[in-house]
Parts: C-alpha cells; sequence; structure tokens
C-alpha cells in the first residue's frame, strides 16, 4: 500500500476508545473486533484527526521521542495496519 | 521534552485532547504495534496482565 505523506486520516465512527495502562483497548462494532494498541499505536491514532497530515504526525513522533531519525517503516507499517483494521479512514483531499 | 515544546509541536490538538496524548506519549518510543481480534474493563487488566 503506497500512502502519500500528505494523506491525513480521522478516526472510524464506529470505535469505542478505552485507555489502558500500556495504551489502548479500542471495541469496534462493525466488525466485530477488539484492537489492542500499545502507547505509540496509540499516539499515532489520537494524531489521525483530519487535521494532521502523515508527515506532519512522524514528525511529532520524532520530536517528541527525540528520535535522530524519523521511524519511517515502523510507521507506514503501523499506518497500514489502523486501515487494514478499519480504525482510520483517508479524507478527501 | 519540555512541556512548551510538546504544546508548540501538538498546537492543531485542542487542549482536552492534547493532555491525552501527552499522557500517552510518556516513556521511550516503541514500534507502533496494533493486536487485533475478532469477538472491556477486563479486557484492558487482560492487556496489562
Amino acid at each position: 500500500m503506497n500512502i502519500p505523506m500528505s494523506a491525513r486520516f480521522a478516526k472510524s465512527a464506529n470505535l469505542e476508545i478505552n485507555q489502558a495502562p500500556d495504551g489502548y483497548v479500542i471495541y469496534q462494532s462493525d466488525p466485530d473486533r477488539v484492537h489492542f494498541l500499545n502507547m505509540s499505536a496509540a499516539v499515532v491514532l489520537e494524531l489521525c484527526d483530519g487535521e494532521h497530515s502523515l508527515q506532519e504526525i512522524i514528525e511529532i513522533l520524532q520530536a517528541a521521542y527525540d528520535l535522530d531519525t524519523p521511524p519511517l517503516d515502523d510507521f507506514k507499517a503501523s499506518v497500514t495496519n489502523l486501515i487494514s483494521e478499519g480504525l482510520i479512514k483517508q479524507c478527501p483531499e | 521534552m519540555t512541556d512548551d515544546r510538546l504544546n508548540s509541536l501538538l498546537h492543531k490538538v485542542p487542549a482536552s485532547r492534547r493532555k491525552v496524548i501527552k499522557g500517552l506519549l510518556i516513556g521511550a518510543f516503541a514500534v507502533p504495534m496494533v493486536t487485533s481480534f475478532p469477538m472491556i474493563e477486563a479486557m484492558a487488566q487482560l492487556s496489562n496482565g
């Protein structure tokens, strides 16, 4: 899946998000699934608010965690996973 | 990372959500992981071990 870094995403509507000590537990009604997100994945999900592009999100991650280089591969894999699980949807340009 | 710097990074985020994100940013970076199962308090406890 080749997603442009300029793309913006928003959380899907059918989610019940519960904070857990080590991230998020999310109940999804359609399809009937439960998802565990670790802290970093929960940050990515929270920043998928329709306002931030993927480029902005990864820059926030790099700065907030004081990383030497942006975690591009891990980030793209997590976004792809969030999309495939139906947790986020791409916003129109 | 100072609070001012975090606020600057998260300037597009409403204040109420910003507090949540700051809480999630505690600790070192880990590879973002999503683990999903077909099918809440008990599940949260389970995820905490």
